[in-house]
């Protein structure tokens, strides 16, 4: 712990960086497509060129070499970061995973990370550990980022519980970028030029000490749309911040939008903030953070952090995509199937109310008839 | 041009890339009489003795392949809609010269659907498995096919302490499917494996013993009187293919059949042998292993070549090649090498 704490402290001061007056560092910035600078259409190298530029414009002497593998795994990562390590380096920055999504559990992927993360430090090298950005929702696996999300909230455990830093791209990409998938990416994986402008801005505000990122989400229980959820389940959240700290009085937990008593334990770079219902759950259970950090003008974090569903829950007829509402989604959802008949491209079961085999007036009228109310 | 046409012509545009896909492929493994299905990265050479046929995937928008499965007298392509609220299962059955969809499934489209797997042998489909559940909480399930109809969707493996991934699946001698796939189990992931039987399926059970280390992305195929399992584990601060051999209803005890940093095994068509074709590390790559039916290693033979494109395993009248349908790249000749 006071290996972690002075760490931090020295990171955030930009310690991890020499004096203008020493000698230059050298980052290995190690990963897959996305560090090699896959469908960077502005030909410019990705984010480690950008990086040392970035670096050097700050006024740090710094080589970034790129060591990004297109296509690879982690898995496949462990046979050869050894090679890359021993060519020499100061930091290592690990930024992989995007590729493992499909075939390993976030915590198999994670468990590739924190051995490559060792050896690099058994070879007297510091790691900075990167989030995976989001994946896109045309993804052919993951497209929701839930897989994606979990694996991220262990990269950042691992760095907590390492005392080591970490930039976060898959918050500022996913929480902090209004329609970040129609202006940063490229394809359904890869950012493009400002997609990449940005990954290195991230990696340089890390390594200069500025701090752009509220508190971030480690682990979560339930998981976000959980379903079948049991109704005594407490709420149980792991709260990390690698910047300055976080704001420890200014945490807040919302349950369908009112604030609640949760315990909230730990100090300014890690809370964890547990909550056990008075009553059993039911229905379907909103909960939103707020936290924030002591930064000056302090990174705010807010708004809905996850949903689950509780056993047993009933939904109203009407209530399509089971979110607790008969609303305009569910309207248009039917909408989209009206007229046809099982067996018809766009007829869709959940849209038939009364499973007549056809969506049309009798359905729109169980619709109707709930519409504007609530299923809890 | 009218928007329309305009939407008619992306459509087709869709349709002629994969053709010409598929017609590449056709002649680069003419030598075997071939059909190849190929869609954004499901791809598998199929013996067929009709031949020189080209096979497009009639998709819709929104509408994408994930596995591919089948034999001489027929194959089936298991892939995922996207809908607004969720996704569904849609699977297509090819052969004899004609391509046809088959019904949805009964099950409404899911907030969660993950690797479609088409399960059959002797060009008959038994079924389809499936991934379904939430973040980290994937349920393993299972839909049959009785020729004309799906039946009503089965729960092989309910969700666990952690996520479930990576299904394969093969159809044993009696016709009884057999799943495998990877789990976390609270500690690390593992194989585990299950039987449809006349019970249902049988209790999820570890293929092999718990080692404490990540077992992931399975591989299974079955073989006379039994089957047989790839997959690949950390050993020695690497991942290694393993194999273990299915007979008398039990795993027999698993064994190291590949080098370090060997991984992503898949079962394929083409020799005596089983063989398996999986992805090397280092040097990044590809290697087919020929296999006994106790899956010890008996011969093996690699080549460099792009990681992201699984290559397809051609056997021809004198050789054997890695064959890249579609992509313009030259199909590589192996050197196998006998094993001890």
């Amino acid at each position: 712990m006071t290996r972690r704490i002075a760490l931090a402290a020295l990171a955030a001061a930009g310690a991890l960086l020499p004096s203008p007056a020493a000698a230059q560092t050298v980052y290995l910035a190690f990963g897959d497509s996305i560090t090699a600078g896959a469908f960077d259409d502005a030909g410019a190298g990705g984010y480690p060129a950008r990086l040392e530029e970035l670096l050097d414009a700050r006024g740090v002497p710094a080589v970034v070499e790129n060591h990004g593998f297109p296509g690879e795994t982690t898995a496949e990562a462990l046979s050869r970061v050894d090679d890359v390590l021993d060519r020499g380096g100061d930091v290592l920055l690990l930024m992989e995973g995007t590729n493992d999504i499909k075939d390993l559990s976030p915590e198999s992927i994670a468990f590739n990370i924190a051995a490559i993360a060792d050896r690099a430090e058994a070879r007297g090298l510091d790691v900075v550990h990167g989030t995976i950005i989001p994946r896109h929702p045309s993804s052919g696996f993951d497209g929701t980022n839930r897989g994606t999300r979990a694996f991220n909230g262990l990269v950042r455990e691992i760095a907590w519980e390492n005392g080591r830093n970490l930039a976060d791209p898959f918050y500022v990409f996913f929480h902090d970028t209004p329609d970040v998938f129609s202006t940063l990416y490229a394809d359904n994986l890869h950012p493009n030029a400002e997609g990449y402008d940005l990954l290195a801005e991230l990696w340089a505000d890390v390594l200069t000490g500025r701090d752009e990122v509220p508190p971030v989400i480690g682990r979560l229980s339930p998981f976000d749309d959980q379903q079948n959820t049991p109704a005594n389940a407490p709420i149980e959240i792991d709260l990390y911040d690698f910047g300055t700290g976080i704001a420890v009085s200014a945490t807040r937990l919302l349950i369908d939008g009112e604030p609640v008593e949760a315990t909230i334990a730990g100090n300014e770079r890690r809370q964890t903030i547990r909550y056990a219902p008075p009553q059993p759950w039911s229905g379907v259970v909103f909960v939103d953070l707020e936290a924030r950090d002591r930064a000056s003008p302090a990174n705010e974090r807010s708004g809905q952090l996850l949903q689950f569903v509780v056993e047993g829950a009933q939904f109203l007829a009407g209530d399509i995509d089971r979110d607790g509402r008969v609303d305009g989604v569910d309207l248009v959802t039917l909408a989209f199937s009206f007229g046809t008949q099982r067996g018809m491209a766009q007829y869709r079961g959940v849209a038939d109310l009364n499973d007549d085999d056809r969506v049309d007036g009798e359905d729109l009228a169980i619709l109707a008839s709930n519409f504007g109310q609530r299923s809890f | 041009m009218p928007s329309s046409s305009l939407r008619r012509l992306v459509r087709s545009r869709r349709l002629l890339l994969a053709a010409l896909a598929v017609a590449a492929a056709a002649s680069a493994a003419a030598e075997q009489a071939a059909v190849l299905v190929a869609e954004r990265g499901a791809a598998a050479v199929l013996p067929d003795p009709a031949a020189e046929r080209i096979v497009t995937l009639p998709l819709a928008e929104g509408e994408r392949a994930a596995a591919v499965a089948g034999d001489a007298d027929g194959w089936y392509v298991a892939g995922l809609r996207s809908e607004e609220i969720g996704e569904r299962i849609v699977v297509l059955a090819g052969g004899a010269g004609e391509t046809r969809r088959l019904p949805a499934l009964r099950e409404a489209p899911s907030r969660f659907l993950a690797s479609p797997l088409p399960v059959a042998a002797g060009g008959r489909l038994a079924g389809v498995a499936w991934l379904e559940g939430g973040e980290r909480a994937q349920a393993v399930r299972y839909a049959a096919w009785d020729g004309e109809a799906w039946g009503a969707a089965e729960t092989v493996s309910p969700p666990g302490p952690g996520s479930q991934l990576a299904p394969a699946a093969a159809v044993l001698d009696d016709g009884t499917p057999l799943v495998v796939w990877s789990a976390f189990d609270g500690a690390d992931d593992e194989i585990l494996w299950s039987l449809r039987t006349v019970e249902g399926w049988s209790e999820p059970r570890r293929l092999a013993v718990d080692d404490r280390v990540p077992d992931v992305a399975p591989a299974v195929a079955a073989v006379p009187g039994g089957a047989l399992a790839a997959w690949s584990r950390y050993d020695e601060g690497e991942y290694r293919l393993w194999t273990a051999a299915f007979r008398d209803g039990r795993w027999q005890p698993a064994r190291r059949a590949g080098e370090p940093g060997s991984l992503f095994p898949a079962f394929v068509s083409g020799g005596e042998r089983p063989r398996v074709l999986y992805r090397t590390a280092d040097p990044a790559g590809w290697a087919v292993l020929e296999l006994d039916a106790a899956g010890r290693p008996l011969r093996w033979a690699g080549a460099t070549g792009p990681v992201r494109e699984r290559p397809v395993v051609v056997e021809g009248a004198s050789d054997t090649r890695l064959a890249w349908p579609g992509s313009g790249r030259p199909a590589v000749p192996l050197a196998w090498r006998d094993l001890p």
